[in-house]
């Protein structure tokens, strides 16, 4: 290797070991706090192997979670997909308020989670919320829903306010795939004859799937890790039925004080998103071949 | 020339010998309401001019993540020399080796100024790691215009609660019972039927901590509030009402009977509600037992590792003095520890004087350094049983089996 070859990556080694640090620290703490008994306050009292991650499995509630987290961030991953590519293409055409119309999707995105979620709590209360309001005006029902009351009902909606506080951010991603695509072929494929929906099917769908999959990528990792919207709006209950990982990790956590525990939770989550994510590229980065 | 600048030199010596000889404590207090910030700031303000040569460094934090900040000051080692908390996290402390025992730093008579109850509450396996800093107890609020248009009359015993209950959902809009059924507290609430009924949440008589819930008397405390919610005397959709969903719905006048602190009475005057209700004791078992109502302690703690320790205590029986007390506590419609401070006039008010009146009757509930896991197991358990999921009997065999599996790790 001459030196040429290597002054670019001595320039980058600085950035390049910053980032490595930052990233890998907590990750690397996280490992060994998951393989040491950890009292509540850090205090160390030894190695004990994988006891942590067998505590963590023998637990029946670990299993209901785990598969309750599967099922929101599928739910609000797919739900968002396919909300947003309609809404994304609507506003990649011209048309009067165009602008307008794009700052009001990506409204929400400006509003922090946290806030969301409170004003969510609010419209959901049983007696003076909004929506029962809202619904009883318009003869839907004739007695206030206690919509957090029960998983029944508190864990679809929560699952729609994942899907809405998703969108702004998916759409922002489709509409930069949309603006890559070139024009000339769509002027080409209506000169041949082809109808919309051809042109969509045939062209800016396959061109937008790049796109589609790191908006896929991206929210199964935000949404997998997301807090504030379950956590305001029940804490994970009534009896932990609305409970998903990172719920459940910050009580084990802060409230019941097992750090090792949460850490081995920690490191589970981790393991899940990696696989997830190598998965899904290899599986792309196959279909592309 | 050289005069001045030796005269300099003199001085920045002087200020800078000054400085080395201050010391420094950090206190940490969560807020009650508006008048915690001023009201420490004063007591700062003046423990610091009785005391020149300590500085205080006051922060003022939320209640609702203050466990979590604790916790993870304690784990940084960045904790402060004084710790505002409650009495429920002190076995967690002591069992991390964070708190310093109080004994060996107070005399008999500071200990004097506080009543002998609150003192006992207040320690852990004999010794004083925790100074009652604020306390309360809860009342029975009822809205005596509902009650007088059901034909009902304000209860004194569990029974009369269920029928005054009955007859307010039969015969006008309002729900009769409130039950709280998540969030802060909600554990707190079934407390009220457990400990009238004669029952505990857990028997320390055994040898170790185990669950007395498989008692007969937990089961009929249990029935009890399954009943009024079973029979739609209570508001529905319970587990969806946390302590200040129910008062919302008492201050409007949607519900008749409630449980809770004084706070309630003095919204309901300054926000203008227009309800007309009674401030009383818990219910008992029957008329000849007064009822038993819950307690609570806060209390501050002084650091381990605190590098001033003496200061930090001077700090603390500084901060006990009346005219403090009257200051911030009674503006957050809580009691005071101390039996001078309760003489102040800031006290004497309706609303505080019942919650005073319910002290002797108060229990004040458990303390053991899993109680977060064994609170949380009870929550669920009871929100189970609220929505219909599971009987008493099954919701408080499987918390049985839970908190003894917790209590034992």
């Amino acid at each position: 290797m001459n030196s040429r070859s290597l002054k670019p990556l001595l320039f980058i080694a600085p950035s390049f070991i910053l980032a490595f640090l930052i990233i890998s620290y907590p990750i690397i703490d996280l490992i060994r706090l998951s393989f040491n008994d950890v009292g509540t306050f850090g205090e160390m009292n030894g190695f004990i192997g994988l006891l942590n991650y067998q505590d963590v499995f023998e637990e029946e509630l670990f299993f209901e979670v785990l598969l309750r987290t599967f099922y929101w961030t599928v739910s609000v991953v797919v739900g968002t997909v396919v909300i947003s590519v309609p809404i994304a293409l609507a506003l990649n055409e011209d048309f009067y308020g165009k602008g307008i119309a794009r700052t009001i999707i990506m409204l929400p995105w400006a509003i922090s989670l946290a806030m969301t979620a409170v004003i969510w709590k609010w419209m959901l209360n049983p007696d003076y919320g909004m929506l029962n309001h809202f619904l009883m005006s318009i003869g839907l029902i004739d007695e206030n829903i206690g919509w957090l009351a029960d998983a029944s009902t508190a864990f679809p909606m929560q699952i729609l306010i994942g899907i809405l506080v998703s969108i702004p951010f998916t759409i922002s991603i489709l509409l930069g795939g949309l603006t890559s695509i070139p024009t000339d072929i769509y002027e080409a494929a209506y000169l041949d004859g082809s109808s919309y929906f051809q042109r969509l099917r045939t062209l800016t769908l396959p061109l937008l799937k790049p796109f589609i999959n790191i908006a896929v990528v991206l929210n199964v990792i935000y949404v997998f890790n997301s807090f504030p919207i379950i956590w305001i709006l029940t804490e994970g209950g009534p009896s932990n039925s609305t409970d998903i990982l990172p719920t459940y990790l910050y009580k084990m956590a802060f409230q019941f004080g097992e750090i090792g525990l949460a850490a081995a939770v920690s490191i589970i989550m981790l393991a899940i998103l990696l696989g997830f994510t190598f998965v899904y590229a290899y599986v792309s980065m196959k279909e592309k071949k | 020339m050289k005069k001045s600048v030796l005269k300099v030199l003199a001085t920045v010596c002087a200020v800078s010998t000054l400085t080395y000889a201050q010391s420094e404590i950090r206190v940490s207090v969560p807020s009650y309401g508006d008048g915690t910030k001023p009201g420490f700031e004063r007591i700062v303000a003046d423990f610091e001019k009785a005391n020149p040569d300590i500085k205080v460094n006051l922060e003022v934090g939320s209640w609702s993540s203050w466990q979590q900040k604790l916790q993870t000051d304690f784990f940084s080692g960045g904790n402060a020399d004084v710790i505002y908390s409650t009495r429920g996290w002190v076995p967690t402390y002591v069992g991390g080796n964070k708190l310093e025992a109080l004994d060996s730093y107070l005399s008999k008579s500071d200990l004097a100024q506080f009543p002998k109850s609150l003192i006992d509450a207040a320690k852990v396996d004999g010794k004083l790691y925790a100074l009652p800093s604020v306390t309360s107890a809860r009342n029975l609020y009822v809205n005596t215009d509902l009650l007088k248009k059901a034909g009902a009359k304000v209860p004194t015993t569990w029974a009369e609660l269920q029928e005054a209950a009955k007859l307010v959902s039969e015969k006008t809009d309002a729900s009769g019972f409130g039950i709280q059924g998540k969030e802060v507290e909600m554990e707190k609430y079934f407390y009220y039927t457990l400990w009238n009924f004669g029952g505990s949440l857990l028997d320390k008589t055994v040898g170790g901590t185990k669950s007395a819930l498989n008692s007969p008397e937990a089961l009929k405390a249990a029935q009890f509030y399954n009943n009024l919610i079973k029979n739609g005397y209570s508001q529905k959709n319970v587990t969806s009402y946390n302590r200040e969903d129910l008062q919302e719905l008492f201050k409007q006048g949607k519900l008749a009977m409630m449980i809770t602190h004084g706070v309630l009475a003095e919204q309901i005057k300054s926000e203008g509600h227009n309800v007309n209700f009674v401030q009383t004791d818990v219910p008992g078992l029957d008329s000849m037992k007064k009822g038993r109502t819950l307690g609570v302690i806060d209390a501050v703690h002084l650091s381990k590792n605190s590098k001033a320790k003496e200061d930090a205590v001077k700090f603390l029986m500084f901060s006990v003095k009346p005219k403090y007390q009257a200051d911030w506590i009674a503006s957050a419609n809580l009691l005071p520890v101390t039996t001078e401070a309760g003489k102040e006039e800031a006290f004497n008010k309706p609303h505080l004087q019942a919650m005073i009146a319910a002290v002797p009757n108060a229990n004040f509930s458990f303390i053991h350094k899993k109680s977060t896991k064994i609170i949380d197991i009870l929550k669920n358990e009871l929100q189970a049983m609220y929505s219909g999921k599971k009987s008493p009997e099954d919701a408080l065999a499987s918390a049985h089996k839970k908190i003894n599996r917790a209590a034992r790790k």
